[in-house]
């Protein structure tokens, strides 16, 4: 199978700060459901970050759809970063528009005619139980209910790459379960989904899933936290982070 | 209330909060720049076009002027002139001034009263030549046979005048683009803090996938309605102010400012200072949002 991603020895640095991630190397082959795991700190949001387009690697190599981010031309960008959608650590909604209009966003960027986007829009906040709120701005809802917003924007117009950091650390263990449905569901569907998260007591709730470990910036234990066969080092690589976690 | 063909899709859907800029100092500023602009622009024209309209009408006339104390000499001598004068051809509208016109054109120096009788004035003789090299070579013969004659072309009174329309004119000119260098120098930092006052924004509509042009179109945009506000109001100012003053001009009803005026073509260049605001502004938006956006990844 061709991999969406795959990462070649790959160093990160902010400025001239030491590496933030060393030798990191895997590949995420498209219809994966990938965790993201490591204590804080660990660089979860700085790998995700290499994902969603935001820094090319100081070092080694980051291959995304085919494309080498290292040298890729900024005006290809906007194009594959339709291809992905992010829910950020800190949500990064929009303040100025309503959570309606914040959820559009992506497909009012991509042009696409305004029935269509009342259309999805309404039928997604729905999903994500906002209708009442389509209206509010994002700062007056609560933390859970941003959460959500976030997501649904990430969702809406329906990417290849889903990346989601820390996507449940707001929210109640039920709707913390529904949004691991919905990332599901979405995987199924065939998006590719990344989610960090130290919530380790989410991974057994997707037996397929691979995890990827990470500890200061380094791939723990390289070889068996990629692909994980059930109930065999997934198991004990859950374990493992579940003992780190206490 | 602005057709949805001129606003870009960004600002239709609000990608970004509505600016301050348009309800601040911005637009006051480009109406000023422009109201300057287009009142220096048409001084300087009106000068330079005034002048050259008077030189156009004064470039052909001279007048011979015969210093001889003795007055039947002079009559002698205004009586060859007159003839040298005639026997030519091209040379036409021959008149001698007559005493008491020569009086008048020197009342105003010396005071009435005080021309007398007896005071020695020097004969003068205007006329008209078909042309330059025609009125210099009648000049140079004149001078030479008739003793005491000197001949003044009226253009050449003018040359100074006109050396310091075109000086006014020049600085005009360059004052006009100072102003609209410093125009863009204000749109430069208007558009730098918008960006920066926005950057967030900016950054999360880029991590969704939208293309710079999005953000360059909303700013060259909003840019340019703000100059327009600015450029319109400026420009109807100044012309408020031109028709003021041209009724002042003409009030004067004095022959050398009769000649001022707006030419046709000074009016084009300068209802062109709005529109070249506008377009200025609207350029040095994009520009500015472009050079900003290629930093970021
Ligand atoms: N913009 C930045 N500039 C400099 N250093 C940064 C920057 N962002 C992150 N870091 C550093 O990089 C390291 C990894 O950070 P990162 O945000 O990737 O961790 P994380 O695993 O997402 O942590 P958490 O679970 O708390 O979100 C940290 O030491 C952090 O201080
Ligand atoms: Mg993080």
């Amino acid at each position: 199978m061709r991999p969406l991603a795959r990462f070649e020895n790959v160093g990160l640095r902010y400025g001239t700060d030491a590496e933030v991630l060393r030798d990191i190397s895997f590949r995420l082959d498209a219809g994966t459901f990938m965790f993201l795991v490591g204590a804080s700190g660990a660089g979860k949001t700085s790998l995700l970050k290499l994902l969603y387009l935001n820094r090319r690697p100081t070092r080694g190599r980051v291959t995304l759809f085919g494309e080498d981010i290292g040298s890729i031309e900024r005006k290809k960008l906007p194009a594959l970063r339709r291809r992905i959608g992010v829910v950020f650590q800190d949500f990064r909604l929009v303040d100025h528009l309503s959570c309606f209009d914040n959820v559009a966003l992506p497909l009012r960027i991509e042009g696409v005619v305004e029935s269509e986007v009342q259309a999805h829009v309404g039928e997604l906040l729905e999903w994500v139980g906002l209708t009442k709120r389509a209206h509010a701005r994002p700062h007056t809802l609560s933390g859970g209910e941003q959460q959500r917003l976030a997501i649904a924007r990430a969702v809406i117009a329906r990417p290849d790459l889903l990346l989601a950091d820390e996507p449940t650390g707001n929210v109640d263990p039920q709707m913390a379960q529904r949004l691991l449905h919905l990332f599901q569901e979405l995987n199924r569907l065939g998006t590719t989904v990344v989610v960090a998260t130290h919530a380790v007591h989410l991974l057994p709730q997707v037996p397929t899933a691979m995890v990827l470990r990470l500890d200061r910036g380094e791939m723990r234990d390289p070889t068996g936290s990629l692909r994980h066969p059930p109930g065999s080092q997934r198991q004990a690589a859950i374990h493992e982070a579940g003992r780190a976690a206490e | 209330m602005i057709p949805d063909w001129i606003r870009p899709r960004a600002e239709r859907f609000r990608f970004l909060p509505a600016e301050q800029a348009a309800r601040g100092s911005l637009p006051w500023i480009v109406a000023l720049m422009v109201a300057l602009a287009v009142l220096g622009m048409a001084a300087g024209i009106s000068l330079v076009s005034g002048v050259g309209v008077m030189k156009d009408g004064l470039a052909q006339r001279f007048t011979v002027q015969i210093v001889e104390p003795n007055p039947d000499i002079r009559a002698d001598k205004v009586a060859a002139t007159v003839a040298a004068l005639e026997g030519r051809d091209g040379i036409s509208r021959i008149r001698v001034l007559e005493t008491a016109e020569l009086r008048e054109l020197l009342e105003p120096w010396l005071g009435s009263g005080n021309v007398g009788e007896d005071l020695p004035l020097p004969a003068m003789i205007d006329a008209e030549a078909e042309s330059p090299a025609l009125l210099n070579h009648v000049a140079a013969s004149l001078e030479r046979d008739v003793d005491g004659a000197r001949v003044d072309d009226h253009a050449g009174w003018l040359a100074p005048v006109a050396r310091l329309a075109w000086v006014l004119a020049i600085v005009a000119l360059a004052a006009a683009l100072l102003l609209t260098a410093a125009m863009a120098a204000i749109i430069v930092l208007g558009v730098r803090a918008g960006l920066t006052r926005h950057a967030e924004t900016v950054d999360v509509l880029h991590l969704i996938g939208a293309e710079d042009r999005v953000i360059t179109q909303l700013f060259q945009y909003r840019f340019g309605m703000v100059a327009a506000l600015g450029a319109v109001t400026g420009f109807l100012v100044a012309l408020l102010l031109i028709f003021a003053i041209g009724r002042l001009i003409t009030a004067l009803g004095s022959g050398l400012v009769a000649a001022a005026g707006l030419p046709w073509w000074g009016w084009v260049m300068v209802v062109m200072v709005p529109v070249v605001a506008v377009m200025l502004s609207t350029i040095t938006a994009r520009i500015t949002v472009e050079r900003s956006l290629a930093d970021v990844l």
